[in-house]
């Protein structure tokens, strides 16, 4: 029975795999045929599917740099940087469609206060800060279920570094949660949109964004949401303007690509 | 008590009321006056005949309709604005908010008949028509009018024009100019670049600068708080932009420096212009009793022209790199099998457009296959410290001794002004083993890898893509859980430790709990052990007494008797037919052991499973 389990998940685990393999390559070959369309459309396939991997989305955002999407190129740079962040290339290639864009809008960032507090744990992805975490807990409980099973001279050492390491992995913990509660970032995809004082197409218009500059969404009203820009001027556009980057990874409709496709 | 206002001080109290009074409805006046919304201007006042002339409309309001002229003969007004803009702010009030939209439009008008004539603008403001004061122009004979500087529909110059207070009046003209000298200092834009004349495809700097002075009696501001959008580069690459920020002490007072530091590279040949910086939507805020006045300034920079010159005729070995390279080469191996392909890198480094800095051709080899080169760039932004390695890999096909010829590569050097010559080294190569067949090659882009996943097909035009290593297993939900399975296991499991543990250290050091802990186990034990020894009723006797000594806490269980253990479990408070049965069963082993009868085997085997009943039901009842 167990040989039967293990096979069929053997096979399955092979089968599906290959199937990733095969969008991935075919989104390779469109690429380098320039067919960016397509390329885009295979990738975002492997994206819908629940792929989360940092090459994927640089090749991605590579595709649709070259579409003349350069929003969208940046908000899939941003998450390959997300999913790893010394991913050299990608963020080599996001300095150079930043620059690109017409103002190069730096993206929203936490006070000083905040940043110098949590120095640390900018530099590390979401996926390690889990991982740290979680092995840093594990090991924390480890020593301290088994004190009292140690020799009374080594207790009291055990104690103090089951609990700093304990305390190191709750610490990466509310990093990894901070992360995950932080309000998302966003990109804008059109070329230009006004940003609204009321989510209102009546409301007058307070500024524009252009595409390529990043926000930050703090709320979500329907199809408006409140963003705040690096300079903290808020205002409200139409989620159709904007991608947040921020997991769980969205994809872009077809009905987007198809526009986008008849417009160029 | 009365007061007795006395003829005097009714008089100061009469005049103190007049006063309050009269600053009341000052205050109210200043506060509510209303002033008209529109403001015209036309500039010059003053044209000739068949000349141009400019009228700017600023219409301010929470909703603004477009405006409409009612003009004289004498004069015609083109209706598309040469410039259209708005801006919006919201002004607090008495704690209420206010959205006050200003739109400003600049039209371009033409004097047909001499005169002095009117221009009247009217709009619909909050929804009622607003109409503007006559503004006069007068049309003098041609060439006759006072010269002034050609209209022309740039920002800055219409924006200085208009000045405003906090309710949006126009400034006198003779404030105006006090403060428009004043305003000319708070803000100067500048550019510059390192040369005029250029190459195409040559890196220069742009610096554009803005110097802003430092005051504490008002602010420079940028109505969406960044430096403003840079200028449309166009006919230019453009490198990484670095920003740097210092003081400057002048005459004039102190200066905020912003400045930015602009790689550009000209594509195309001929007079290239680099558009002026634009310093509008910005505006000075004085803070005046409390009261904040803006004003809105714009400033720009000159433009500048650039003269781009055409590359001369190329030589052989030109593949479009322009700037100042040096060249390194290596292989990766001198001695190799057939068939194992060995990497030629080429390494240029120096200052230039990277994008010029193109692969050259590949060696033609009889004995070995050349894969189009992998291309690996460092410093890509930085145009003035670039590292760019062409990496061909060649895979032998026969057997011997070969040399790996030396490749030119020419790049034209824009501060010579003529093409320069790097050359890679010529390098040795045996190969050994036996010659393939067919195309039994292993190509760039298969193993052995020396370093990186990047296969890029050395296509200038795409950017490289990752073909290798990537994990594309999708994040199923499954794996989702398995962290917080992770975090809720180990102090659970934890927990469970510490409590085995602390169980074993009450035991430890408590041993009457401990015989009571074991008790049952050791009762069985012990009856085992007397029980092998062939007499059953002692083993009984001894076993249960042992029992019951570790269970009530007796110490020395040795020298009981049934009286004794009757008494101990009179004490503890015993079910009656329990205690019956227990000194039932202790009585028969006594008097077994007194007689000193012999036992049947049925007998020892009742004694036995009552005894083993009655010691279970105890431990379920004790436990």
């Amino acid at each position: 029975m167990m040989v039967v389990c293990s096979l069929y998940v053997f096979i399955s685990f092979s089968l599906g795999a290959g199937i990733y393999d095969q969008s991935f390559r075919e989104g390779n070959d469109a690429y380098y045929k320039k067919d960016f369309y397509t390329a885009i459309l295979k990738y975002e396939k492997l994206v819908e599917s629940g792929v989360e991997d940092p090459v994927l989305f640089y090749n991605l955002a590579n595709s649709y740099y070259h579409w003349g999407k350069k929003g969208m190129a940046i908000a899939n740079y941003e998450r390959a940087l997300e999913l790893n962040p010394s991913f050299k290339m990608a963020k080599e290639q996001l300095s150079k469609v930043l620059n690109e864009t017409k103002r190069n809008l730096a993206v929203p960032e936490e006070p000083m206060w905040w940043k110098y507090l949590f120095i640390w744990h900018y530099g590390i992805s979401q996926k390690w800060t889990w991982r740290i975490a979680l092995f840093l807990w594990v090991l924390g409980w480890i020593i301290l279920g088994f004190i009292l099973w140690q020799d009374k001279s080594l207790r009291k050492t055990l104690f103090i570094g089951g609990s700093l390491i304990l305390t190191v992995g709750i610490i990466f913990f509310m990093s990894g949660v901070i992360k995950i509660l932080s309000p998302p970032l966003g990109v804008i995809i059109v070329t230009e949109c006004s940003v609204h004082i009321t989510p209102s197409d009546n409301s007058p218009p307070r500024f524009n964004l252009y595409e390529g500059d990043r926000v930050q969404v703090e709320r979500e009203d329907g199809e408006w949401m409140l963003i705040r820009t690096v300079d903290n001027e808020r205002g409200w556009i139409k989620d159709k303007d904007i991608f947040i980057w921020r997991a769980p990874y969205r994809t872009v409709s077809q009905e987007y690509l198809n526009e986008k496709k008849e417009m160029s | 008590m009365k007061v007795k206002i006395s003829k005097n001080n009714s008089f100061y109290l009469y005049r103190f009321v007049m006063d309050f009074i009269i600053l009341f409805i000052f205050i109210m006046q200043v506060c509510f006056s209303v002033d008209s919304p529109i403001q015209v201007q036309v500039e010059p006042s003053e044209v000739g005949v068949g000349e141009s002339f400019e009228v700017t409309v600023i219409v301010r309001g929470s909703n603004v309709g477009e405006p409409k002229f009612e003009v004289s003969d004498g004069i015609q007004i083109l209706p598309d604005p040469v410039y259209s803009g708005m801006s919006t702010e919201i002004r607090m009030t008495f704690g209420q908010s206010q959205i006050i939209t200003t739109k400003e439009r600049r039209y371009r008008g033409i004097a047909n008949k001499e005169g002095e004539w009117s221009i009247q603008v009217s709009v619909f403001v909050n929804g009622t028509q607003q109409e503007s004061p006559d503004v006069k122009i007068k049309v003098v004979p041609a060439n006759s009018a006072t010269p002034t500087n050609p209209q022309t529909p740039s920002l800055p110059q219409k924006q200085q024009k208009t000045p405003f207070t906090r309710r949006g009046q126009t400034i006198s003209p003779g404030q105006r100019s006090a403060n428009n000298a004043e305003l000319d200092k708070i803000l100067k834009v500048e550019s510059e670049v390192s040369k005029k004349i250029v190459f195409q495809g040559e890196v220069l700097t742009l610096i554009l600068r803005a110097k802003i002075l430092e005051s504490q009696n008002f602010s420079l501001r940028t109505t969406t708080g960044n430096i403003p959008d840079l200028p449309e580069f166009e006919g230019f690459y453009v490198g990484k932009i670095q920003q740097n920020s210092r003081r400057e002490n002048t005459t004039e007072g102190m200066y905020k420096i912003i400045e930015l530091v602009i790689p550009i590279c000209p594509k195309s040949v001929g007079t290239l212009t680099i558009n002026p910086w634009v310093w509008d939507n910005c505006y000075v805020q004085y803070s005046t009793w409390g009261w904040p006045e803006t004003y809105p300034i714009v400033k720009n920079s000159e433009p500048i022209n650039l003269e781009v010159r055409p590359l001369p005729p190329s030589p052989e070995n030109y593949f479009g790199a322009i700037g100042k390279y040096t060249l390194t080469s290596n292989v990766s191996q001198t001695e190799v099998k057939v068939g194992t392909p060995i990497y030629l890198s080429m390494t240029f480094r120096g200052e230039g457009y990277p994008d010029f800095l193109r692969p050259p051709a590949k060696p033609n080899l009889d004995w070995a296959y050349i894969s189009d080169p992998e291309v690996v760039l460092v410093n890509a932004e930085t145009w003035d410290n670039v590292e760019k390695t062409f990496r061909f890999s060649i895979t032998p096909m026969k057997p011997g001794d070969y040399q790996i010829p030396s490749i030119g590569y020419d790049y034209f050097n824009p501060q010579l002004g003529q093409y320069a010559s790097l050359r890679t080294n010529a390098f040795p190569l045996r190969v050994i083993g036996d010659a393939l067949e067919g195309n039994n090659v292993i190509t760039a882009g298969g193993t052995p890898r020396i370093e990186a996943k990047t296969v890029d097909v050395a296509n200038s035009e795409l950017l490289p893509i990752i073909t290798e290593g990537v994990n594309l297993k999708p994040v199923g939900s499954h794996k989702k859980l398995i962290p917080y399975v992770i975090f809720i296991f180990p102090p659970i499991l934890s927990i469970l430790s510490l409590g085995l543990g602390f169980r074993k250290e009450y035991l430890k050091n408590n041993p009457i709990y401990r015989r009571k802990i074991y008790a049952y186990e050791n009762c069985i034990r012990k009856y085992d052990e007397l029980r092998n020894m062939g007499n059953i009723s002692v083993a009984v006797e001894q076993a249960l007494k042992q029992y019951i000594g570790d269970i009530f806490g007796v110490v020395n269980t040795s020298g009981l008797t049934s009286d004794d253990v009757e008494k101990i479990i009179n004490d503890k408070r015993v079910d009656r037919s329990l205690k019956d049965r227990i000194l039932k069963i202790l009585k028969t082993c006594e008097r077994i052991r007194y007689s000193g009868a012999i036992v049947s085997q049925e007998e020892n085997r009742g004694l036995e499973d009552g005894f083993r009943a009655l010691v279970e039901e105890l431990w379920r009842v004790m436990k």
